[in-house]
């Protein structure tokens, strides 16, 4: 059976219909937890920060036009919500997890990877909060640039000069761990 | 086309935004440094994207959902928008309201300062009378001869 498309759901739950925005938190809850947790690198935050997201989508559903998609619209209240708790609060990471003892992946291998992981996370950590999520969306969630200016309430144009900056030094931050060896 | 031109559309390139631009590709192509740089563009992305997803917390669903339902609990009608303000007063009101008291404020400085040249001038006249009499006038020279 076909799954009903956003726009349809959002309509019965600007009609009040409960389990119409349950299905919509089903679908979009997972990409929304995982942009708040690259940007703020803590699973406590991430998770308080994506049921805020919800909670203000639900509230602020009847305002919502359709002229961007939902998913975008959705990015956009989950971007404010974490830019407004990045400048509140001092970053504060995860306690490193254990290495999970998998028999198939070699032990020096598995440290290599948590390595690599941590020097990705160090490097896009160096970037400026706008910066970092404007890469998160290009990179992880494969948005257009047109869907990252949705998503972050900016011009296309301001996102490509945005975008250029990332890039630019996320290579010069990798270009460091390569030297060190790191990835 | 300058390299330094063509650095901006190469990252839009490596983001799959551009496929074609005229005299990108051929410049790509014939400037080693310009397609290196793509290359470490494109590695760069493919080196985040190995990074391990960050793993959704169970049951995050059904806690958003407790935390909405009580949301709207205590909230009534959802589909309602909320006017911003209670009492709104309408734009072009407020507009004459500031007019009228721009021309009475500028009305007042007329006036005060009319009032305040007339009562120097009163007080000028009063100072000369004042001192006439008692250095004497030209008067009292003509009585006095």
């Amino acid at each position: 059976m076909n799954q009903p498309e956003d726009a349809e759901l959002v309509r019965q739950a600007q009609a009040g219909d409960l389990s119409a925005f349950d299905q919509l938190v089903l679908r979009h809850q997972a990409a929304v937890y995982r942009y708040l947790y690259r940007m703020t690198r803590n699973s406590g935050d991430a998770e308080e920060l994506t049921q805020q997201a919800f909670v203000r989508a639900w509230q602020g559903l009847a305002r919502f036009r359709g002229q961007a998609s939902f998913r975008t619209w959705l990015f956009r209240i989950a971007t404010n919500l974490c830019f407004n708790h990045l400048t509140r609060r001092r970053p504060f990471c995860d306690l490193p997890e254990t290495l999970a003892a998998d028999p198939a992946v070699e032990p020096d291998q598995l440290f290599r990877r948590k390595v690599q992981q941590t020097a990705i996370e160090a490097a896009l950590a160096r970037l400026p909060a706008d910066q970092r999520s404007a890469l998160i969306f290009s990179v992880y969630d494969q948005m257009s640039y047109a869907e990252v200016a949705d998503a972050m309430g900016r011009s296309l144009a301001s996102v490509n000069a945005l975008l250029y900056r990332a890039r630019m030094a996320l290579r010069r931050h990798l270009a460091e761990a390569r030297r060190k060896g790191l990835v | 086309m300058k390299c330094n031109e063509v650095q901006r559309q190469l990252v839009a390139l490596a983001d799959r935004e551009l496929s074609d631009q005229p005299g990108l590709a051929e410049h790509v192509q014939n400037c080693p440094a310009c397609r290196g740089l793509l290359a470490a563009l494109q590695a760069d992305a493919a080196l985040l994207r190995q990074e391990e997803e960050p793993v959704v917390p169970d049951g995050l669903a059904v806690r958003v959902m407790a935390r909405v339902r009580s949301d709207s609990s205590g909230r009534g009608d959802m589909t309602r928008v909320r006017p911003r303000t209670r009492y709104r007063v309408p734009r072009p009101m407020v507009a004459a309201a500031l007019v009228l008291a721009a021309v009475g404020l500028w009305l007042g400085a007329m006036l005060g300062r009319g009032i305040v040249g007339q009562s120097r001038y009163r007080r000028e006249r009063a100072v000369v009378f004042v001192c006439g009499m008692s250095a004497g006038s030209p008067w009292d020279n003509m009585i006095g001869e």
